[in-house]
């Protein structure tokens, strides 16, 4: 891929902004196997991400979760060697179609990651980089209009309204992961991905952030990578359990955390393994 | 003979490692566990208490024994010789009677110097036979008492680990001595100079024609110790280099960090290592032989006045030369911006290209600036290249494909041939390397302060 060539489509300016009425299916992944290098890290995982619906991956580290996650935007492309096979749609496209543009992909589905990683520029700046780099502003008013709404729907404009100006590392690590989430909606993305938002936050923080993905859920659809069982319980509604490469079951979260059918799934569930 | 006393100091240490070290066993076996050192530590303490005080006290006799031998020599003349006389006179009786002493004799001497010689002879003789003497009994001595100290409990570790820390400060004094040793001397020689050329003529004198007469017989110029031609000159040839250097390293480095696969950087990374590694003096000749007729050739075709030693040639060689600091640098700047910054950037939907402009330069910038400004320091106080490439008259003016000369030129220009430390021509080299060293330390310590606060900002 040579980045110099990439092209941006005007096409994300006239997205169709937020889906409301809840229905059918987002993304899916048809029998994805990824490889790094000769390793075969993830053994043909077929899922179902549904829209407006808050979807938890869960297992112990290394079965794939994240892995998988990182397909959704190709951002396993970033990695050296890594190669993957089998089918992920979004809204019935391949996304790894050599046609379809990995800047646009990654436009319509957004990620916040584990660590809070917002960049060395003012609060401002941070929210403002994504609206400015695809397009979508064409006035500085309109800009401003993006930035506190995003701020808004992040949660995070009240506590940050007087100090737009200042370096968004200098927040705390909750309000950090707070504005990444509120970077990462500014471009209206269909789908957001979320790589254990919550593991480098303390308790409080936390609840606020799955507070936030909560209300998230009624404008985009979620994946969200998580370690806590408990997390995912409170916040999803589908849940997929992973385990060494492979999807082992999936359902409606009540359903795999009350009634699994795998027996593996129930031994993660109950903490004997993991 | 002392290279032989040295010899013999070190076989006397192995000895004493040997002694200390089956004193040490001796311990192990009859106390066990409870013995403080390891039998290693024994021998190191002993051998260290043999070696060192014998080898400084060799030194130290060394160095003291030529002064105490003149000045004894010179009191043992007879007054009709040594009446009156000045330091410079002193030096040159004691040389010639050292002269025919050591037997290079050129006309006959008088038979004071041919007395005093054969005393000269004769107290060398003894003197060394005294070192050796004093030496071995120091060394017997601490073998002796060393060894008498060693117990089971004796703390032998320690004062190896003591002398170790000791030796290890006195090392990094020397590089700081050293230091100041020659910016004293550089302070020393500048203020002299100050003292016969004005200051103010030096720094915004407009003409510099330091090539004065240092003897009486010679022909030479009224001299002129202007020294702004050859700050320009400096200037000129270190915007060329920077002016070369600073895209070619900065794209080298964006594209190794981003945009190259494995297989080309472990290629290319090498191959700017080497580039760091040529020799200066063979830049230099690339630049006189190979770029600057090229550029003369160019310019004579396009119809432009080009002179032989262009500043373009000369600086464009030391930017090629200094390619590789400015990029490997960088690229370790930009390598460490944390993988998170541009991973975030590029799920954004960022190009590659607008998260190095937008995310990675940004955050790298400091790191890049530290480089770009050691570069610069180097730039400004490279010699060879210069030397061989640029021009020797100072003329003011900035014109690139003219001849210019700089500081280093300057200064060796001004340090070859006749020298004397009571004319401005010499002394002229130390203040304009006064002013190089204090430009090029004030560089260094800026660019080192702006990438240690960078260092902090992701830890």
């Amino acid at each position: 891929m040579n980045a110099m060539t990439e092209s941006k489509g005007s096409t994300l300016v006239e997205n169709p902004s937020v889906p409301t009425v809840s229905a059918g299916v987002a993304m899916k992944g048809d029998t994805v196997k990824v490889f790094y290098g000769a390793k075969e890290a993830l053994h043909g995982v077929s899922l179902e991400i549904e829209r407006n619906r808050v979807t938890s991956l869960i297992g112990p580290s290394g079965c794939g979760k994240s892995t998988f996650l990182r397909c959704l935007n190709r951002m396993n492309d970033t990695i050296e060697g890594c190669r993957v096979e089998g089918r992920i749609t979004l809204d019935d496209d391949d996304i790894y179609d050599p046609s379809l543009d990995v800047v646009e992909l990654r436009a319509r589905v957004g990620m916040v990651f584990q660590k809070p990683n917002p960049f060395p520029k003012s609060i401002y700046e941070n929210v403002a980089y994504g609206p400015k780099i695809h397009g979508m502003v064409h006035s500085k008013s309109e800009l401003d209009e993006v930035v506190v709404s995003s701020l808004r729907r992040a949660g995070l404009f009240e506590e940050v309204k007087d100090r737009l100006n200042e370096p968004g590392t200098g927040l705390s690590g909750g309000q950090q992961q707070r504005l990444c989430i509120a970077r990462a909606i500014a471009t209206q993305p269909e789908v957001l991905l979320m790589d254990e938002p919550c593991s480098a936050l303390d308790p409080i923080a936390t609840a606020v952030i799955e507070e936030l993905i909560d209300e998230l859920r009624e404008n985009f659809t979620i994946v969200i990578v998580t370690h806590s069982m408990q997390q995912a319980a409170r916040v999803s509604q589908k849940t997929a359990f992973f385990h060494l490469g492979n999807l082992i079951e999936e359902g409606p979260t009540e359903q795999i955390f009350t009634n699994p059918v795998n027996k593996q799934t129930q031994d993660y569930i109950m903490g004997r393994i993991g | 003979m002392v290279g032989y006393l040295f010899l013999a100091i070190v076989i006397f240490s192995i000895v004493a490692f040997f002694v200390g070290r089956a004193a040490g066993n001796r311990f192990v076996t009859t106390e066990g566990v409870t013995t403080h050192s390891l039998p290693g530590y024994h021998g190191a303490f002993v051998a260290v208490w043999v070696g060192v005080p014998a080898f400084v006290l060799v030194l130290l006799w060394l160095l003291f024994q030529g002064s105490v031998i003149d000045g004894l020599l010179f009191q043992s003349l007879p007054a009709a010789v040594t009446e009156g006389v000045t330091s410079a006179q002193r030096s040159l009786i004691l040389s010639e009677i050292k002269n025919v002493a050591a037997g290079r004799i050129f006309a006959e001497p008088s038979p004071e110097i041919a007395a005093a010689a054969e005393t000269l002879n004769r107290w060398q003789a003894i003197a060394g036979w005294a070192m050796v003497v004093v030496a071995v009994a120091v060394m017997l001595l601490a073998l002796f008492v060393a060894r008498s100290r060693l117990s089971p409990r004796f703390r032998a570790r320690n004062g190896v680990e003591r002398f170790m820390m000791v030796l290890m400060v006195f090392c990094s004094v020397v590089a700081i001595l050293t230091t100041v040793g020659i910016i004293v001397s550089l302070l020393y020689e500048s203020f002299e100079f100050f003292l016969l050329v004005p200051p103010h003529e030096f720094f915004f004198g407009l003409r510099w024609e330091p090539q004065i007469a240092i003897r009486a017989d010679q022909v030479a110029g009224q001299g002129a110790f202007g020294a702004v031609p050859v700050f320009l000159g400096t200037l000129v040839i270190a915007t060329i280099a920077m002016a070369v250097a600073v895209p070619i390293g900065l794209f080298t480095a964006i594209y190794l960090v981003e945009y190259a696969s494995e297989r080309v950087r472990s290629t290319v990374k090498p191959i700017m290592e080497i580039l760091a590694g040529v020799p200066t003096v063979v830049y230099g000749f690339f630049a006189v032989l190979t770029v600057a007729p090229a550029i003369r050739n160019a310019g004579s075709l396009m119809g432009i006045a080009t002179s032989p030693n262009s500043a373009l040639a000369a600086g464009g060689v030391m930017g090629i030369m200094i390619i590789p600091f400015i990029s490997s640098l960088s690229d370790d700047a930009l390598r460490a911006v944390p993988r998170t910054m541009r991973d975030g950037s590029l799920a954004m939907g960022a190009t590659r290209a607008e998260t190095m402009t937008k995310v990675l330069l940004p955050s790298a910038l400091p790191g890049i600036m530290g480089g770009i400004l050691l570069a610069l320091s180097r730039a400004i106080g490279e010699t060879m290249i210069v030397v061989m490439a640029a021009g020797l008259i100072a003329s003011l003016n900035i014109n690139p494909l003219d001849s210019v000369t700089t500081v280093t030129v300057q200064i060796v220009t001004l340090l070859i041939g006749d020298t004397s430390f009571d004319n401005p021509k010499t002394l002229a080299a130390f203040a304009l390397g006064l002013v190089l060293f204090l430009v090029t330390l004030g560089l260094n310590v800026i660019a080192l302060t702006i990438v240690r606060k960078y260092r902090e900002q992701y830890d």
